[in-house]
């Protein structure tokens, strides 16, 4: 059990190997944990070894007003937790911030920067820049078209009402003038950036993966 | 005194003379095993002039030293002999995985060799050291799956039986040996038919030993599994954004996902994520099965399955009640061309039959099912473009007997009805009527049927030719795969190259500034200059030509260790830890384990290149070539005419220029040691080998510059 | 020593809470898909959900044995690795779980049903062969020179002792799944001692160990959570 010597509070192996696990299988799943959240492990009263009578429900006591010492007693507990895991050679955690000043966490072994600063866009519902983005590292990066049906796919989860709602504002929008619309001849709707790719670049790219892939397996 | 990997003995079966005996492998050391045993055997047994359904042929059934050694993706069997398909008949591997070459060596033997030819139809039962021919009599006429349970009633449930179908019977060049229900080699049906064999079964008790201990065979594969393999073809990244991943690429192997499940197991099991470096769920990252099939076949799908030793399992496992209505069974198995090439064959098109989507799985299912009984091959597909020339040139009208064509349900095939597949490949495989000559493959047919010029240049602007060689074989990861590297190396065989070492990487899903550095960092490389983006070529340069020599070579080398190429090498990682790179001395490190042998990857490579030059100067021999590069390095005409509006090394064409090819050519003939202006090996790079007696031999012809 | 005692002590009482928790024997009994799903082996469902009819479940010294033979894919891998750590030399015959053989055919093939049987000709299903572990041991039992008895180093699963070992085949004959084979290159018979190693080793987890301690953690999440 670890200890802080200035709080004297404690968190039992037990709820550290609980939260790591969370935090662990949150991140496995695609998703990032919000920290504020967490709380809900720190509800126990006791939290000593684990012996205890099994079927024995969980006393689950929060209080309906906030007294000063338990919002205290409660920030003390998050900050002892938030050591812990710091110190555990169990997970190694990241954490970002979002447009609201919230702090959300995740596993690196679990979940890459690159995913969690998706979901964190999605979150922020900043997805025109996402789209942009998106679109424009991918032109450069590997280089190729981004099927426009990625978006619909997890960790964007937009609709196709919604992304086509999206996309139609962007045509209008000098500041996505770049994104261009190309597609294969199987009618696949593909969009490119033309910084960083051609039109013909792009459409050959978009007619290998949506068609002429399949014709030379 | 033990053989650690290699048992050491090779089966010699005369069919002529009824009668097997025992070689010793060791004079085959330096050849490894696998390809290497088969063309030493057909270098020094089969004369030059031999022709592929004489009795003088030989078929060179081998496998190698890590063959059954339980290492990743090593069951597989290399079948060398002359094949019927290209004009001279020239020596060609064919392949087949499945449980065949593992239970080869544990019966004992690193490779069979069959020879000559039996006076009735005969299969061979080999028992451990028991090795005898049975009549074939109960089963010749019908089909590989009735012969395979047939056999294996007599032989023992557990044998692992290679046989062929009616068509290799018929001497059908388009023909395979085929091993469990899916697992075909091409081309070489016909030769087994040729000689009256009907089938090879084994059953093996025996060991492959090994010099390393136990422990250290877990670390490495441990290492392996964790570390470096990835999706089929070793694909690195998912075909999604997926949470574990930097990258992702919708044309990825690695499909599994959340909500995709194997739909027709019960109850359904979840592909879900299989993240890098998760053992246990290495099996599920390639769902083949809506990658080959569409998203309609996730409901179809019981589980994959594949060969021994491999954790990938590529081969999808259908059940749909539909195909009950074709005659065939409900439960099909097959990946990649083993559905394409038969779809193929459906050239206006397939219509939906039962429900909405299945136009997609229908003619791919039931034509695989048929084409493995019948034990028909596709020539990489080449089958259906063969017969669509024929079709849309009213050249059938023309050669068919009026009778004959009007037989042919032409309206099921202009109704997109997969039925017209089961009249199409009966008449194949039992070689019925003048329709049947489509069954001797691209170079015959079109010589048969006088196919123009646009047959194998295409068109004006290059489109409507898939055809490579006029040797009569198609593209297979040529010039659309990293330029003139692909363009290179489907030169080089006698068939298609079946070579995935490049195509492996650029597929990958890396971003091409990290297959780059991959690439620079393989021993034999060395540069990045040796990597174009897609479709955004730049002229030929000096690592490219090695590049295109190394991913021979270690095709080659995999060949003969035996190891799937599908897979090996392991260039590229899944783990950003790694900055994705491999391990490319792997082979070495398992060839060292195994055999107690101290091999570095350089010589290794070595070894499978003496191979590949032995390859040239046989092939070279039976052309009766003084310019290889003229008789056989030739690339039809669409690969530089398509696209005619642009240059070559335009950003979005992948067409090559003449000039800039023939360049390409001459770069990779100074790797190889060969004349740079004929292709073909020299004295000294024969003699560097230790091929003098191949030298003397071909300087004896006049071959030798 | 105390530690030992301790751990082993803690598996047991697991091992028991967990037999009572889940209301069944567990001995090669089917096992519920709820039962599966708390020690992470199905997906979410209903507490009444039916069994999954191609999961069997086996207590072993250090967790569930989980076999679902619909996960299996015939790959091979758990022979390989079971011949590596024990034979030091490959040979699919004498490994201690089996797949090669019943992979053409099934258990019993060809028969004239083969084409929709078990088996990769059939209908795709793979029979992958396990030892049972029993309590009663039938090759202990037939062994004429006791050769064959329980080993703490290997958590006291039954291990043959090839010095005294006269390769007589009783223990093959014996066992009601031939599980036990005589080497043809040895003359010696050879048993599963539990090590798990296929399972730690399988492609797609259809042989799968789950350790007493993931259990009685899930077991403890559980109540906190639904008692």
């Amino acid at each position: 059990m670890s200890e802080t010597t200035e709080t004297n509070v404690l968190i039992s192996d037990e709820i550290l190997e609980d939260v790591i696990d969370h935090i662990r299988q949150t991140s496995k799943d695609g998703q990032l944990v919000e920290k504020s959240s967490l709380t809900v492990f720190l509800e126990e009263p006791k939290m000593a070894t684990e012996e205890e009578a099994p079927e024995e429900a969980p006393e689950a006591e929060t209080s309906a007003e906030d007294e000063p010492e338990d919002q205290e007693h409660r920030e003390a507990l998050m900050t002892a937790l938030m050591a812990a895991l710091e110190a555990s050679d169990a997970i190694e955690v990241k954490t970002l911030t979002d447009d609201a000043g919230a702090e959300f966490l995740y596993s690196a072994a679990e979940m890459t920067d690159q995913y969690a600063s998706i979901v964190m866009s999605v979150n922020n519902k900043n997805y025109l820049k996402l789209i942009a983005d998106t679109v424009r590292y991918e032109s450069q990066k590997y280089p190729r078209a981004t099927h426009i049906s990625l978006f619909t796919k997890k960790p964007y989860n937009l609709t196709e009402g919604q992304l086509l709602g999206l996309l139609s504002s962007m045509s209008t929008d000098s500041t996505y003038a770049d994104l261009k619309y190309t597609e294969a001849s199987n009618g696949e709707k593909f969009l490119f950036s033309e910084r960083h790719l051609t039109a013909r670049h792009a459409k050959s790219l978009a007619e290998w993966e949506a068609v002429l892939s399949e014709e030379n397996p | 005194m033990s053989n650690y990997g290699w048992t050491g003995k090779i089966l010699r079966v005369n069919l002529s003379n009824e009668s097997v005996s025992i070689d010793d492998t060791s004079k085959y050391k330096e050849y490894i095993g696998g390809m290497g045993i088969g063309y030493k055997i057909m270098a020094d047994e089969v004369p030059v002039g031999t022709k592929a359904y004489d009795p003088e042929n030989k078929l060179v059934f081998a496998a190698g030293p890590l063959t059954g050694a339980g290492i990743p993706m090593s069951s597989r069997t290399n079948i060398t002999g002359l094949s019927p398909t290209n004009p001279s008949n020239l020596v060609a591997d064919s392949h087949m995985g499945g449980n065949f070459a593992a239970m080869m060596k544990f019966a004992g033997y690193d490779a069979i060799i069959v020879e000559g030819k039996a006076s009735s139809p005969v299969w061979l039962n080999i028992q451990d050291d028991e090795v005898t021919l049975e009549s074939a009599n109960n089963v010749w006429g019908t089909g590989i799956y009735n012969t395979t349970a047939v056999i294996n009633s007599i032989a023992g449930k557990e044998a692992s039986v290679a046989a062929i179908g009616q068509a290799g019977e018929n001497m059908v060049n388009l023909s395979v040996i085929m091993n469990g229900t899916s697992h075909s080699a091409g081309g070489h049906g016909g030769v087994m038919g040729s000689k009256n064999l009907k089938a090879i079964a084994i059953k093996g008790t025996g060991s492959v030993e090994m010099a390393g201990t136990g422990k250290e065979w877990e670390e490495l594969n441990k290492y392996m599994l964790e570390e470096l393999v990835g999706a089929n073809n070793n694909h690195v990244v998912p075909s999604t954004p997926q949470p574990w991943a930097e990258y992702h690429n919708e044309r990825s192997r690695w499909t599994a996902r959340e909500d995709l499940y194997w739909g027709a197991a019960e109850p359904p099991i979840e592909t879900g994520i299989c993240a890098a470096g998760d053992i246990n769920r290495i099996g599920y990252r390639t769902d083949k099965a809506i990658f080959d099939l569409g998203p309609l076949a996730e409901k179809y799908t019981v589980r994959m399955g594949g060969c021994q030793s491999c954790p990938i399992r590529c081969h999808s496992q259908i059940k749909m009640p539909q195909l009950k209505e074709y005659g065939v069974s409900e439960y099909a198995e097959n990946t990649c061309v083993g559905y394409s090439g038969p779809n193929g064959v459906m050239i206006k098109g397939s219509k939906d039959q039962f429900e909405e989507g299945d136009a997609r799985i229908l003619p791919r299912v039931l034509g695989s099912q048929l084409t493995d009984d019948y034990g028909v091959w596709c020539n990489y597909g080449m089958i259906g473009d063969d017969f669509k020339y024929a079709y849309n040139n009213g050249i059938l009208k023309e050669v068919l007997p009026a009778d004959e064509y009007n037989s042919i349900p032409w309206d099921l095939l202009e109704a997109g009805d997969p039925a017209f597949l089961v009249d199409f490949y009966r008449r194949i495989a039992l070689k019925e009527g003048e329709f049947s000559k489509l069954g001797m493959g691209t170079y015959w047919v079109a010589k048969e049927w006088n196919y123009g010029d646009d047959f194998w240049d295409g068109a004006e602007d290059g489109t409507g030719s898939k055809i490579w060689s006029r040797l009569g074989f198609p593209r297979h990861h040529s010039s659309e795969t990293a330029g003139q590297v692909g363009a290179t190396l489907n030169c080089m065989f006698n068939r298609d190259a079946q070579c995935h070492t490049h195509v492996n990487l650029t597929g990958s899903g890396l971003p091409i500034e990290v297959q780059k550095k991959v690439i620079a960092d393989v021993y034999a490389i060395g540069s990045e200059d040796a990597l174009d983006a897609p479709n955004d070529y730049t002229p030929a340069n000096e690592a490219k030509a090695k590049f295109a020599k190394w991913s021979i070579i270690r095709n080659v080398l995999h060949d003969s260790l035996t190891l799937c190429n599908w897979m090996w090498p392991m260039t590229a990682s899944p783990l950003k830890e790694r900055n994705y790179i491999g391990d490319t001395a792997i082979e070495a490190k398992f060839m060292n384990l195994v055999t107690g042998e101290d091999y570095t990857e350089e010589e290794l490579d070595f070894a499978a290149e003496r191979i590949f030059q032995l390859h040239r100067a046989l092939t070279t021999m039976q052309m009766g070539s003084k310019n290889m590069r003229e008789d056989h390095d030739d690339i039809c005409g669409w690969v530089f005419d398509k696209d005619p509006d642009v240059e070559a090394f335009t950003a979005g064409t992948n067409k090559l220029d003449r000039d800039d090819m023939k360049l390409a050519m001459t770069m990779f003939y100074k790797e190889m040691g060969w004349d740079e202006e004929t292709g073909i090996p020299t004295q000294a790079t024969l003699d560097k080998f230790g091929l003098n007696d191949i030298a003397d031999k071909m300087s004896s012809m006049g071959l030798l510059a | 020593m105390e530690q030992e005692k301790k751990r082993f002590f803690e598996n047991e009482q697991t091992r028991r809470d967990f037999l009572k928790f889940s209301g069944k024997s567990v001995g090669g009994a089917i096992v519920s898909l709820s039962v599966l799903n708390l020690i992470g082996c199905a997906p979410e469902e209903e507490a009444s959900a039916p069994p999954v009819e191609t999961a069997v479940a086996f207590a072993l010294p250090q967790g569930m044995l989980v076999a679902d033979k619909a996960k299996c894919t015939g790959c091979q891998r758990c022979e390989s690795i079971c011949n590596a750590l024990h034979d030091g030399k490959m040979q699919p015959y004498t490994a201690r779980v089996r797949v090669a053989e019943n992979y053409n055919y099934g258990p019993d093939g060809p028969k004239i049903n083969w084409a929709n049987a078990d088996g990769n000709f059939g209908n795709k299903m793979m029979n992958p062969e396990t030892c049972k572990q029993c309590r009663e041991p039938f090759c202990g039992n037939a062994c004429p020179v006791d050769a064959i008895s329980a080993d703490p180093a290997w958590n006291n699963a039954r291990v043959v002792d090839t010095e005294k070992c006269v390769g007589c085949g009783v223990c093959a004959e014996a066992c009601p799944w031939h599980m036990p084979r005589l080497d043809p290159e040895t003359g010696k018979s050879s048993k599963c001692v539990s090590c798990g190693a296929c399972a730690t080793y399988c492609p797609t987890d259809a042989l799968k160990v789950i350790p007493w301690e993931d259990i009685k953690t899930a077991m403890r999440r559980y109540k906190r959570n639904f008692a």
